[in-house]
């Protein structure tokens, strides 16, 4: 899949990935959309392109990094999109996800013991999870705001680097779920319903990856040459 | 006598990628250590033993020098890029270049097992756990941190750590919640025990 750029048609960005979907609807994007092109949209919506390229480009390329962020995309511009992530997580992907593992649990035989595990090894992820995303709503993004704004000083109440340890510990308990289903369960479930569990949860566990590219990749290096600037004067 | 294949070096690269040649020909047990100390909570007595080195411009690890060099049950090759040395020739017996054929790893493993045949390994992964292994495991599934466990099973931090990149690599699995889910699935402790604990 090449890369995107501004004169590309927006049925195309859809048509080569229908997983992008719920990233343009982070834009506030949705269909019926016509023949319109990136920057035309980008245009009507007031969205950033620069950023929006960006976003939409690591999303499809793990190894897509611009070299230099362009000035006009701020600090809280990519904190508004991951907080928007967050909230699909949240109220729309983690319950999805719960539902199916449920739905699997309900339909194997009572009190199979290897779906218990299952479920409290996930349960124990979950609440984890939600740690990590009430840690970066409550302290990452105020400090990063607060640097903005010049109300916090550098590595005042907050490490920065301390951040992407987080992201692999939370990675890998998402693989591990993965492959303890995969390479170690007894198949006592309908396969649908474990079908469709497992397709939902590497489906998150690609999103995830790519929330946590951004963080690590666009808005921790953005964050530490804030703090060098600062220091600098 | 039985025989049996460890690659040893610091460079996880180097170590993995050897032991993955070495898998794709033969059905057998690699075991992998990050320095020849790891070897001796394998018990070396009444094996014969392939090591595998590498000795790079920038690394460390090396065969030679340790007591068992004249040992006639231990076999030492050392995978070597010094610039001096041809791939293909004027390579000292016991070494070979690191830009090398995989076939000529082929060749020594296959000319170590003639003499000393190597257990197969019955998972068709070849990813059977060991016994130490499994020991391993049954702790840290037990909540023990790799210190702990050193010390319950009287050997280096160095080879715990070795032993879990072991079961990392052979089960798929990272993280100490997950070694303890897979652990209560196989049956290897009793999920009373974790229950409480809250290791899951």
């Amino acid at each position: 899949m090449r890369h995107f750029t501004a004169e590309d048609k927006m049925t195309s960005v859809i048509r080569s990935n229908y997983e992008i979907l719920p990233v343009l609807n982070r834009f506030g994007i949705r269909l019926g959309l016509g023949d319109v092109t990136i920057a035309e949209v980008c245009d009507t919506r007031k969205i950033n392109i620069n950023f929006f390229l960006i976003i939409i480009n690591t999303f499809n390329h793990e190894e897509y990094f611009t070299a230099e962020i362009p000035p006009s995309v701020s600090p809280g511009l990519v904190i508004e999109y991951l907080r928007k992530t967050h909230v699909h997580y949240l109220n729309y992907i983690v319950p999805r996800l719960e539902q199916k593992l449920e739905k699997m649990i309900g339909g194997a035989p009572s009190g199979s013991p290897d779906l218990k595990v299952i479920d409290t090894f996930y349960r124990k992820y979950k609440k984890e999870l939600l740690l990590h995303i009430g840690d970066e709503e409550e302290n990452t993004f105020p400090y990063v705001l607060g640097l903005m704004t010049g109300s916090v000083k550098p590595g005042e109440g907050y490490n920065i680097k301390e951040f992407e340890r987080e992201h692999s510990n939370l990675d890998t308990k998402l693989r591990d779920l993965r492959n303890l289903i995969i390479k170690y369960l007894r198949p006592e479930y309908d396969d649908n319903d474990c079908n469709e569990f497992l397709i939902s949860l590497s489906r998150f566990e690609k999103d995830l990856m790519d929330h946590a590219r951004i963080e690590d990749k666009i808005m921790v290096p953005m964050v530490q040459s804030i703090e060098k600037k600062i220091a600098g004067r | 006598m039985k025989g049996r294949v460890a690659v040893i070096t610091s460079s996880e690269i180097i170590r993995r990628g050897i032991t993955s040649i070495i898998k794709s020909f033969f059905n057998i047990e690699v075991i992998q250590l990050t320095s020849v100390s790891g070897l001796e909570d394998l018990g070396t007595h009444n094996e014969s033993w392939l090591l595998v080195f590498s000795h790079t411009c920038t690394g460390e690890s090396s065969g030679e020098g340790h007591s068992f060099g004249k040992n006639d049950k231990i076999r030492i090759i050392t995978i070597t890029d010094e610039q001096r040395m041809d791939p293909d020739s004027n390579v000292p017996k016991g070494s070979l270049h690191l830009n090398t054929d995989p076939f000529e790893i082929r060749k020594v493993v296959s000319d170590f097992l003639k003499i000393a045949p190597a257990r197969s390994v019955k998972n068709t992964e070849g990813n059977a756990l060991t016994q130490r292994e499994k020991e391993v495991l049954i702790l840290v599934a037990s909540g023990l941190s790799n210190k702990e466990v050193a010390s319950r099973l009287f050997i280096s931090i160095h080879t715990v750590i070795s032993h879990r990149k072991n079961l990392i690599e052979k089960l798929g699995i990272r993280s100490a919640s997950g070694l303890t889910a897979y652990a209560i699935i196989n049956k290897l402790i009793d999920p009373s025990v974790t229950e409480s604990s809250g290791l899951l």
